[in-house]
């Protein structure tokens, strides 16, 4: 008879736990942030600003009533101050009726004054917390990250995902939280972050949808009919976690090379024969390797380059079928890939005297020993050192056709 | 006998895995990047080859006294006395050990799942649980580590394919940067696991073929050694130098697998992974104390003891330490000296003992 | 949280007692007991959030002798 007593209050007992467990998380009680950006505010503060997703604009349902571009927005974005990343997000849950939820944040973006003050503050909150991912893409802005984030796109539901896919489809140099918590506990190299900005691009598609362009909100002036939409611009390059400057979009490709890192991109050369004609190659491959060299006071590098590509336009008339030009065309590429490295280079040795391409860990590989030495002044030891750039390019095809079709002859 | 069970050998491989793969893959990686930098994964050789031979030492113990336990044969090598001594030394060695399993898995669970459950949850239900494994006797220990030790083994082999793009081999070099010095460092926290076998010298005495004990250790020692090689150097080509900064990096790997933008998030598995093996491991040790407790006490059964051992391990787990930093410097930096003598010296001074004194069973 | 506890003891004497009382096994009965009280006297003030001494202390002086025993 007690057994079964004691049987009946354990099966009531079960009951307790069915009602749920402290951690459970409902999908209709979180924000899902979907972006986060960290400004630098007045008094040593930091400024979140998060863009949260607004489900009722994401509502799948409906059937064809909803447009594949946005009519209204789908995000809300909202910023507060805060002592840390931590303490902002804890105020901002005094606005937001829902618990905010890192779990699906796409993009983080820093503002170029907290950039250049360092970003090891505010980093740290998403590397330790459980919530966030590793697999957040980084990036960094001129100008403030809220602005960036207060944007939306005219191709994906928000601007927080089409910047992430750009970064997946390897637009600029694109860094994962993972990769620059990697670059920044090494002493062999420094991080670099991708620069994102919004730059005109096209009318509105929509009604209401002006609202991305900065200048038209700083100033108060009629919005202009101009869409503006993140947009990759170049490079941060960073001296430990201090932003010092910023590569374009062609050192950018030369950083690239340099950090073998070339996956695909385009090449455009004059033509060898024609004078005001170009030709542009699609890479299909590249590769570098980079190997160091000391004898006890210098330190040189040799960097071997190799790629495939396919010649993809022609405006000038060259025969491609004669192995001569193909040589002279593929010579062009060699000098312009190695222009373009020696343009990052020279900006990353001279004028920001800071090692961004991974050099030094290069030189820990081989000299362990001298390592030890050099390692606490090693972004000086890169800032001296000479670099040799051999290039090997390779056209493997010419697209669908040999020689230009329509021949002016 | 206080218990008529008898496992199979094969049986018994698993269980070994299972009770030291559980929390070595969890929270040596970091433990031994710190002291071995890239060289980690060699460091996880040397401390193989260790585990090899204290699993060695214990089975040549066990053999030579067979269907007993080290707390019974002890007093016929030592003397009565002495052998009480050591009875009671493993007895609370158990209970003790058990209490860091048992923390290091809800804390776990607790840091990266659930943050806001109380601890004490975890505990209490994962010791509830083995509790009743453990009443249910050895049998069904042996057969759950059957079921679940593949699975764990199958997922580990899963995580690693799925990272597997992600690893940068540059990240291994320069191979032995400072010499060995510092890969026989990294060694040492690992070496602690390593000889977790000690759980054999309660089970040997059930196993059915106790002559192929030894074979059955070095299986078990070789393939955890093999499972710790491919996490360890996985981390490092994935991780790098971050490895040693993390609190759990083998759940890192499963937080970077993002293929195809198809296969991602899939922490749950890992996790489901060590709430299993975890489960295990700490029912092993839980059966091991009960068990010891139980032969010391000279009692007819041992089932009487589970539930009270069950309390005293749960309320331990919560109070020996207030956080996670006491905890791993107590595993990693305290203890190591008095559990190795336990799990190695003890046996090792009693075999010699015993062939000395020409006590027990000379080996066939 | 205290009755919680008191009712785990409460359910844990009750699974166990009477069996152990039926069979007669007096020498299982002390030791249940002994390690119940034991367990009851480390759990009960952490419920009642009295702040418990962790054992971690004496436990290290435990072994402490031991190991310098043999290291002789």
């Amino acid at each position: 008879m007690i057994k079964k007593i004691i049987c009946f209050l354990l099966i009531c007992a079960l009951v307790l736990p069915l009602e749920g467990c402290w951690s459970r998380r409902e999908l209709n009680e979180l924000a899902i942030v979907l972006a986060a950006g960290v400004d630098s505010a007045p008094n040593n503060k930091i400024l979140l600003t998060v863009q949260i997703a607004r489900p009722s604009a994401f509502g799948g349902g409906g059937g064809g009533q909803k447009m594949a571009a946005a009519q209204e927005n789908n995000v809300w974005v909202i910023s507060q101050t805060g002592e840390s990343v931590f303490d902002a997000q804890r105020y901002l849950e005094a606005k937001v009726s829902r618990e905010l939820y890192w779990g699906h944040t796409v993009i983080l973006v820093f503002g170029e004054q907290l950039a250049r003050n360092g970003i090891r503050k505010a980093i740290n909150y998403f590397s330790r917390s459980p919530n966030t991912r590793e697999t957040i893409w980084v990036l960094v802005t001129r100008g403030k990250a809220a602005d960036v984030l207060n944007s939306h796109s005219q191709l994906e539901t928000t601007s927080a995902q089409s910047i992430g896919n750009m970064a997946r489809a390897g637009v600029g140099v694109p860094v994962m939280l993972k990769d620059l918590s990697i670059m920044l506990a090494s002493k062999g190299t420094n991080p670099v972050l991708p620069r994102i900005e919004l730059t005109p691009s096209g009318k509105p598609q929509g009604p209401g949808m002006q609202e991305n362009i900065p200048e038209a909100r700083g100033s108060q002036q009629q919005a202009t009919l101009t869409h503006a939409e993140p947009t990759t611009t170049g490079t941060g390059v960073f001296k430990d976690d201090r932003l010092v400057g910023w590569l374009d979009m062609s050192e950018t490709r030369g950083l690239l090379w340099l950090k073998d890192k070339m996956e695909k991109g385009e090449i455009t050369i004059p033509s060898p024969r024609e004078s005001g004609k170009n030709i542009s190659i699609n890479i299909i491959r590249g590769n570098t390797s980079v190997e160091p060299f000391y004898d006890g006071q210098n330190v040189w590098f040799d960097v071997r380059m190799q790629m495939d590509g396919a010649l993809l336009e022609q405006q000038s008339t060259e025969d491609l079928t004669d192995p001569r030009i193909f040589a002279s065309i593929e010579k062009e590429l060699n000098r312009r890939i190695e222009e373009k490295a020696r343009s990052a280079l020279e900006k990353a040795q001279l004028t920001y005297e800071v090692d961004i391409f991974g050099f030094g860990e290069a030189f820990h590989r081989k000299y362990k020993k001298e390592w030890a030495v050099l390692k606490d002044r090693w972004n000086e030891v890169f800032a001296g050192a000479d670099v040799n750039i051999a290039v090997q390019a390779r056209i493997r095809r010419t697209g669908l056709t040999t020689n230009r079709i329509s021949k002016e002859r | 006998m206080l218990e008529d069970g008898k496992i199979s050998n094969k049986q018994a491989v698993f269980l070994i895995i299972n009770t030291i793969l559980a929390t070595s893959i969890i929270f040596l990686p970091s433990a031994i990047y710190k002291e071995a930098r890239q060289d980690a994964w060699i460091s996880i050789i040397p401390v193989t080859a260790f585990g090899v031979v204290a699993g060695l030492i214990i089975a040549s113990l066990g053999i030579r006294f067979p269907r007993r336990t080290i707390i019974q044969y002890s007093g016929d090598i030592v003397g009565k006395p002495l052998g009480k001594v050591i009875g009671l030394i493993y007895t609370l060695f158990f209970i003790y050990i058990n209490t860091f399993i048992i923390r290091e898995i809800a804390d776990m669970f607790n840091t990266n799942f659930m943050p806001e459950t109380p601890i004490s949850v975890f505990s209490i239900g994962i010791v509830f649980a083995a509790a009743y494994a453990i009443r249910s006797g050895l049998e069904v220990l042996a057969r759950m580590g059957e079921i679940i030790s593949p699975f764990v083994l199958v997922m580990l082999l899963l995580i690693v394919a799925l990272i597997y793009p992600e690893i940068d081999t540059k990240l291994f070099f320069p191979v032995l940067e400072k010499g060995f010095i510092p890969v026989l460092k990294g060694a040492y926290p690992p070496a602690l696991f390593f000889s977790e076998t000690i759980i054999m010298v309660m089970l040997i005495p059930y196993l059915n073929k106790p002559s192929g004990a030894k074979a059955s250790i070095a299986k078990a020692i070789l393939i955890i050694g093999l499972f710790q090689l491919m996490i360890m150097a996985t981390v490092t080509g994935v991780l790098g130098g971050l490895t040693a900064d993390m609190n759990f990096p083998t759940l890192m790997l499963a937080r970077y697998i993002s293929l195809a933008d198809l296969i991602e998030r899939v922490e749950p598995l890992i996790m489901l992974t060590w709430i299993a093996g975890g489960f295990i491991k700490i029912s092993v040790f839980y059966y091991c104390a009960v068990l010891a407790a139980a032969q010391w006490l000279n009692l007819r059964e041992y089932k009487a003891l589970v539930l009270p051992i069950g309390v005293l391990l749960t309320t331990l787990s919560i109070i020996l330490w207030e956080n996670i930093a006491q905890l791993s410097e107590q595993i990693f930096k305290r203890v190591p000296p008095y559990f190795l003598t336990i799990e190695v010296g003890i046996p090792l001074i009693l075999l010699v003992l015993a062939i000395l004194r020409g006590k027990g069973a000379a080996q066939r | 949280m205290v009755i919680l506890v008191i009712l785990a003891f409460l359910g844990i004497i009750g699974i166990e007692v009477p069996g152990l009382v039926k069979k007669k096994m007096w020498r299982e009965l002390i030791a249940f007991s002994v390690l119940l009280l034991v367990g009851m006297a480390l759990s009960i003030p952490q419920a009642l959030g009295i702040q418990v001494p962790s054992p971690n202390k004496p436990i290290e002086l435990l072994f402490k002798p031991l190991v310098e025993w043999m290291r002789l």
